[in-house]
């Protein structure tokens, strides 16, 4: 820098420093934070806290391991076979109804008609794109 | 020091505490609302663009990563916002690239200004900067009141480093070239 350009840098700094910037009206921060406060409330009411993709899905794993688990091995009769009566009680009181129950559900599933599996997967179908569409436009 | 602080107020403000941006708004209101100012020129249309401004950025704030400052990010919101206002009011931008450099003795400008009491310093600072245009006040206010550095001014103009450096350099020209004249007219007048 020149020794002219350093006298100037210096100068307009020191003149500067008593320059006052112009403020903005009184109720600025209140404005400001009136539209903030709208904008929160309007994604707070509209976006609802989705569970992760990750955990959904783990928790949707965990569910048919436990359901395969139940139904594909006969739990109910392994654990009936302990000799042990906190066992019996646990396979009497939990484990066999749920067993039950749940070859009740799945037989009632198999002898369902094929129109009943067409409109599921129909409106499943359905549920997904319209997924897909409103991601589509909120990106647009 | 003060980036710590801001960093702080985002932290809380992404842990959903929003009543946190009000110290933001507080903190930079004034700089931001003199950017705007500087490019528009009233005081209605600036308020209202630093207004929307400071929405636009809380709205985003989770793309705000903290590689810069916040008020190096926030300043270049309003100045983006600030230009497309000005661009689509198509105000006839007046050059004022006068040539004001032409004769510019340091020394005698210096020492004429000093001894003006500092209320004429005031205004006479304040008549030069607003013969300056949108770009030449907002390099000057960033570096010299906001003491931003010249990277820091590069990114909220958009400017290249060396563009702000040889700008800025104009600037500091001009801006003593209009005191000069102002202080010559002062003398002939009294004489």
């Amino acid at each position: 820098m020149q020794k002219e350009d350093i006298y100037k840098d210096e100068f307009i700094k020191k003149l500067l420093s008593d320059v006052e910037l112009e403020e903005p009206s009184t109720d600025f921060t209140k404005n400001v934070m009136d539209d903030v406060m709208q904008d929160w409330l309007e994604n707070s009411v509209s976006v609802k806290k989705r569970m992760p993709l990750k955990r959904l899905f783990i928790l949707i794993a965990i569910v048919l391991l436990a359901v395969v688990i139940l139904l594909g091995t006969d739990v109910h009769s392994i654990v009936a076979s302990w000799d042990h009566p906190f066992i019996q009680q646990l396979n009497a009181i939990l484990i066999e109804p749920i067993h039950n129950l749940l070859m009740v559900a799945f037989n009632r599933i198999v002898s369902l008609p094929p129109i009943v599996y067409i409109i599921m997967i129909a409106g499943l179908s359905l549920i997904v794109f319209d997924n897909l569409v409103r991601k589509m436009l909120h990106q647009s | 020091m003060k980036s710590n602080k801001d960093s702080y107020y985002i932290q809380k403000i992404k842990n959903g505490d929003v009543g946190a941006y009000a110290y933001l708004v507080d903190r930079h209101k004034k700089m931001a609302f003199n950017i705007a100012m500087q490019i528009i020129g009233n005081r209605e249309d600036a308020e209202e663009i630093t207004q929307d401004s400071f929405l636009k950025a809380y709205q985003a704030l989770d793309s705000y990563k903290g590689e810069s400052k916040f008020s190096t990010w926030l300043y270049r919101i309003i100045y983006n916002a600030s230009i497309s206002k000005m661009r689509k009011k198509k105000l006839d931008q007046v050059s004022i690239d006068d040539d004001y450099t032409a004769s510019v003795n340091v020394k005698t400008t210096q020492s004429a200004l000093q001894d003006l009491t500092n209320e004429e310093q005031k205004l006479y600072i304040n008549r030069a900067l607003n013969k300056m245009n949108g770009d030449e006040k907002i390099i000057i206010s960033l570096f010299y009141l906001e003491e931003n550095s010249i990277d820091e001014v590069s990114e909220v103009t958009g400017l290249s480093v060396a563009n702000v450096k040889v700008k800025l350099h104009r600037s500091r020209k001009k801006l003593y070239g209009i005191l000069e004249q102002f202080l010559q007219k002062e003398l002939k007048t009294i004489l």
